[in-house]
């Protein structure tokens, strides 16, 4: 009996090929987009639980003022070691890049950090070779990963050989271990011992808050015991006369997705895409579900008259229903076997779109298999219900005459779930467009100044550093170059806070400023306009504590109640630095256009330069960079010449938005094209059943163009209500996107009047090929058989 | 017109039809198809069921195969009232004694002759064994043994309703119903399948019942019941002197 069902399954889907194609294509690609934006899903929330008792590892955070910092000071982990029982171990943790020697090759390499020999205890990487227990005691020791030895040493066993971190000193190999898991929100190619940092490392302070903090608790479930108690200590701290700031504990585990926090570690992923990810991998496959059913249901009528055979056979009806859940079966397993090849197929470009490194090997462990089997099963048990109960049930003396209609609520179902498959389309279709068009925003919008045009080269090199000044002339030289200068952050990921106020007003009135200390020329360098006032002078003195020289921006001269022409001349204090207003630079996006423009304080203090920057000649790009790069063989022979346009620096800012709206494009136009195959199917059935009215019409003179608009029209009028369901979802959650940036684009009718015309375009050729064909077809032929 | 009418009887009655009426829709739009009919028809007979369209030929025989169910009245099969069974018993009866042949053929678009036959013994759970022989018996006895690979649509209409009837006779039926079984085939086609009819009827004794609007056709029974508009307007005997079947 299996075995009949099985071929004549076989054979309806073989004589159907069309459809059957369409129903499995259409759930392959849904499952296949599916298990993609899960498995981005499940990677975004896997981060850092690697480690063994993760939920017990925490990182200290630091209050300042309002804002969350995740570096703290030296003295956070000895003293929460010693205070607090229930902290088993602290490591801190300082991130740094630098000039790498080995023998006579120099690398510049980032990623270089330095850690406790506690960092073992907090977290589990094991080592390949070398001992966790003393790897990190002595001073300068150095864990280097695989990839790291490979490329130094070609071999993996390199312990006790030495390398060189910008001329000195010199590190001994005491381990190796496997590069970091792409999951791992820290992410070092050598880890160096802390005690290499002497000055740091024999010094306790509530200064310098420059340390990444993480404790491991011996139960998880302290965590807020653990709180209080540090708030006590804290209390007891500065009783005692210091002024540590307040303290407060994350989760490790909630590192990755959670934002607001600076300084934070890595390029952090964000809970919000998580969700959205989420919402649409289950949007995706409802629509797939819901096209298999509808098309299902529709074919199914046509199946009436074998049921009604079969039943006069002496078919029970619960082996009717079996046969078509059996069908049901078939058919989502050949849309899993053919998803799931899709999906291996399409990792690579997967894992491009959305900048991850997932692996298909997922699929090959038998829980997969099981979810997959599992997941195949609940598909078919749903979309096989219909077609399975209302068939089995037919009258078999109305199935036999084949005149089952399928009842109004079968069609109001069968609307109902187009509407859904294009409601989810429009909302699709509009997010893609809002997202893409906020970023060409960003891309396009003037920051105030030249971003297009500057190049940063970073002063790694103590050698560069005491060479600036003649560096900058030789560098000046090249007509393809507008102006040399250097600074200390660079735009995009300036990030030094103080705070300021008026020379001589009390200390409370300080408001939180962004520090740019930097050579003279910056601002030409820059491409920045100054409103009023002029630049700094050529040479200015080196400033002591009293007579810095400042360029504040229009924003920081309002906090301070000036116009921009009033700052001019005036005095402020950026403490410790006091000095007088040179000029006032028009407001420009000195970092991405998540945030609005801060209050800006540019002075005068070459001691603090890290970065070189020059401004270049539009076109004269490559002149500009082989300059650049002569310069530096001149200057610091051996040291790699490493640059970034400023450009990239910001682009950078976006990685997340362009990720979304490559992966929001991409999946957009892949539902679309589901509901586009559940709508062809949909059309063609119509088309099928209304093949006896179409060929009365025509032999009453109906047109072709008449015809065709006649079946069309249902489903514009579907695809219109879809799309005024969809409407005001779309609008407010990309209310909320666009919220999340200082400077985006409208919401305006635009982007969904286009949302609406592509919608409809796509439905009505989709529906209008099914009808064109119904319509052409001989009268005759359709009027043969009563 | 009778109220019961007492037909010819060879037998035991197979059927017994006791004021039976079938109406559809509801209400004004009630349209009444049988009204009161009452018939008895003896096993080993063959019943011509004739009478212009619409007179309710074909709602009366899908009530005789339980295919549909009388609004009022009772239809016993073999002393059993039909309203009285449960799925299972009537798909029993379906499996082992009644044989269904279509003015359309309904024959499964998507399996072959062989299976088309194998379909009725695989619901009877028939063992693998003997289905085979049961329907290579059958093939050979229809002459189809080179066409058993052959999908419905590769045959002609004439073909077709030979696997019709020998998918009704495979499960060996008391009774054959059959609706109009002459109605899509050419007169040649249409004179063999009646003389098949009527040769099963007399050489094994199957009970058939035709439902036929071809009057030659109807000569080949015993007995011709007349329907109109729903109810039975003559039960006439067929002379056995014109009932002659040349070839068998």
């Amino acid at each position: 009996m299996l075995k009949n069902y099985f071929i004549v399954a076989a054979r309806t889907l073989h004589r159907q090929k069309g459809y059957a194609a369409i129903n499995i294509v259409g759930l392959a690609v849904g499952l296949a987009c599916c298990v993609f934006l899960l498995l981005f899903v499940r990677d975004e929330l896997s981060y850092d639980r690697f480690h063994e008792d993760a939920d017990a590892i925490f990182r200290v955070n630091l209050f300042e003022d309002d804002r969350l910092v995740a570096l703290t000071p030296t003295i956070v982990a000895p003293l929460l070691t010693r205070e607090l029982p229930e902290v088993v171990a602290a490591t801190r943790v300082e991130t740094s890049s630098g000039l790498i020697r080995v023998d006579e090759d120099v690398y510049d390499e980032r990623g270089f950090y330095y850690a406790d020999s506690t960092f073992f205890d907090v977290f589990t990487f094991p080592l390949l070779l070398g001992d966790v227990s003393d790897a990190l005691k002595r001073p300068n020791t150095v864990i280097l990963t695989r990839s790291m030895a490979e490329k130094y040493f070609g071999r993996l066993d390199v312990l006790g050989e030495r390398i060189t971190r910008n001329n000195a000193p010199e590190f001994e190999i005491t381990g190796v271990m496997e590069d970091l898991p792409a999951n791992s929100h820290i992410q070092f190619n050598f880890l160096a011992s802390f005690a290499s940092r002497e000055y740091w490392a024999s010094r306790e302070m509530w200064g310098s808050a420059n340390f990444f903090t993480y404790i491991r608790l011996g139960d998880a479930s302290s965590l807020e015991t653990v709180e209080q108690k540090i708030a006590l200590l804290l209390d007891r701290v500065r009783a005692s006369g210091a002024e540590p700031r307040n303290l407060t504990l994350q989760s490790m585990t909630a590192i990755h997705l959670s934002s607001g926090i600076e300084y934070e570690l890595d390029e952090s992923g964000d809970m919000a895409y998580v969700k959205g990810f989420f919402t649409l991998a289950m949007l995706i496959l409802l629509m797939a579900c819901v096209n298999y059913m509808n098309l299902a249901t529709a074919r199914s009528v046509l199946r009436a008259r074998e049921v009604g055979m079969r039943k006069s056979l002496g078919a029970l009806r619960s082996q009717l229903i079996g046969q078509f859940y059996g069908e049901a079966l078939i058919m989502t397993l050949a849309a899993v076997c053919l998803g799931v090849a899709l999906v291996v197929a399409g990792m690579g470009w997967f894992n491009g779109l959305a900048g991850k490194e997932l692996e298909p090997s997922v699929f090959l462990t038998p829980g997969a298999v099981l979810v997959a089997l599992a997941g195949a099963a609940i598909v078919s048990l749903i979309a096989g219900s219909y077609p399975a109960l209302f068939l089995s049930s037919i009258e078999p003396v109305r199935a036999l005459r084949g005149r089952v209609r399928s009842t109004q609520g079968s069609a109001l179902m069968r609307r109902g779930l187009v509407v859904v498959q294009f409601g989810v389309s429009a909302f699709l279709i509009v997010g893609a467009l809002v997202v893409v068009s906020q970023l060409r925003y960003m891309q396009d919008r003037s920051y105030g100044f030249d971003k297009e045009h500057v190049v940063e080269v970073p002063i790694n090199d103590p050698a560069l550093y005491r060479s600036y000044p003649a560096l900058r002339e030789a560098a000046a030289e090249s007509p393809a170059l507008v102006a040399v200068s250097a600074l200390n952050q660079i735009p995009g990921q300036l990030g030094w806070t103080s705070s300021f106020r008026r020379e001589g007003s009390p200390d409370t009135d300080e408001v939180s400023v962004k520090g740019m200390p930097a050579d003279a020329g910056v601002p030409g360098a820059l491409g920045i306009e100054l409103i009023a006032g002029r630049s700094f002078p050529e040479a200015p003195p080196q400033p002591d504590s009293s007579n810095y020289l400042f360029i504040i921006n229009e924003t920081a001269a309002r906090i301070l109640g000036w116009t921009p022409d009033e700052a001019v001349g005036q005095r402020i204090a950026v403490p410790p630095r006091r000095g007088e207003v040179v000029g006032v630079a028009k407001d420009f996006n000195f970092n991405s256009l998540h945030v609005a423009i801060e209050p800006l304080a540019i002075w005068y203090q070459p001691r603090e330069i890290r970065h070189v920057i020059a401004r270049f000649q539009p076109g004269q790009t490559e002149e500009a960079i082989d300059h650049l790069e002569s310069v530096w063989a001149r200057f610091a022979p051996g040291v790699p010449f490493t640059y970034r346009f400023i450009d990239d620096v910001y682009d950078r800012q976006y990685a997340n938005e362009r990720r979304t709206s490559r992966v929001v494009a991409v999946f957009a136009f892949l539902a679309i094209l589901v509901a586009c195959l559940g709508l062809l199917g949909l059309a063609s059935f119509t088309a099928q059943s209304r093949t006896r009215e179409i060929g009365v019409r025509k032999v009453l003179g109906a047109s072709v163009p008449g015809i065709v608009g006649l079946l069309s029209k249902d489903f514009v009028v579907l695809v219109a209500v879809a799309f005024a369901v969809a409407v005001p979802v779309a609008w407010l959650v990309l209310s909320r996107w666009l919220s999340g940036f200082a400077y985006h684009i409208e919401l305006g009718p635009g982007v969904f009047a286009v949302a609406l015309a592509a919608l409809m375009t796509v439905a009505f050729l989709t529906s209008s090929t099914q009808a064109l064909r119904a319509a052409t077809t001989d009268p005759v032929k359709s009027l043969r058989y009563d | 017109m009778s109220e019961d009418t007492q037909v010819q009887t060879l037998g035991d009655p197979i059927y017994e039809l006791r004021g039976v009426s079938r109406s559809f829709g509801s209400g004004l739009n009630q349209a009444h198809v049988l009204n009161g009919i009452s018939l008895d028809i003896a096993q080993g007979e063959f019943v011509s069921i004739v009478g212009p369209s619409g007179s309710g030929k074909s709602t009366l025989l899908n009530i005789m195969g339980m295919l549909d169910a009388p609004t009022r009245g009772s239809c016993y099969f073999m002393g059993q009232a039909t309203h009285e069974l449960g799925e299972r018993q009537r798909v029993t009866i379906h499996r082992e004694h009644i044989g269904f042949v279509f003015q359309a053929y309904h024959l499964i678009d998507e399996m072959t002759v062989y299976e088309n036959l194998e379909t009725p013994l695989l619901y009877r759970k028939v063992k693998s064994a003997e289905r085979k022989s049961k329907v290579a018996e059958m093939l050979d006895r229809f002459s189809m043994v080179a066409k058993k690979d052959l999908f419905p649509e590769q045959l002609s209409g004439g073909q077709k309703q030979l696997v019709g009837i020998a998918r009704a006779l495979i499960i060996e039926p008391r009774v054959i119903l059959a609706d109009e079984p002459t109605g899509n085939l050419h007169s040649s086609q249409g004179d063999k399948i009646m003389d098949l009819l009527s040769g099963l009827n007399r050489d094994e004794g199957v009970t058939i019942v035709q439902v036929t609007h071809n009057e030659r056709y109807t000569e080949y029974g015993h007995t011709v019941v007349e329907l109109l508009d729903g109810s039975i307007n003559a039960v006439s005997q067929v002379e056995r002197a014109r009932s002659t079947n040349p070839s068998l």
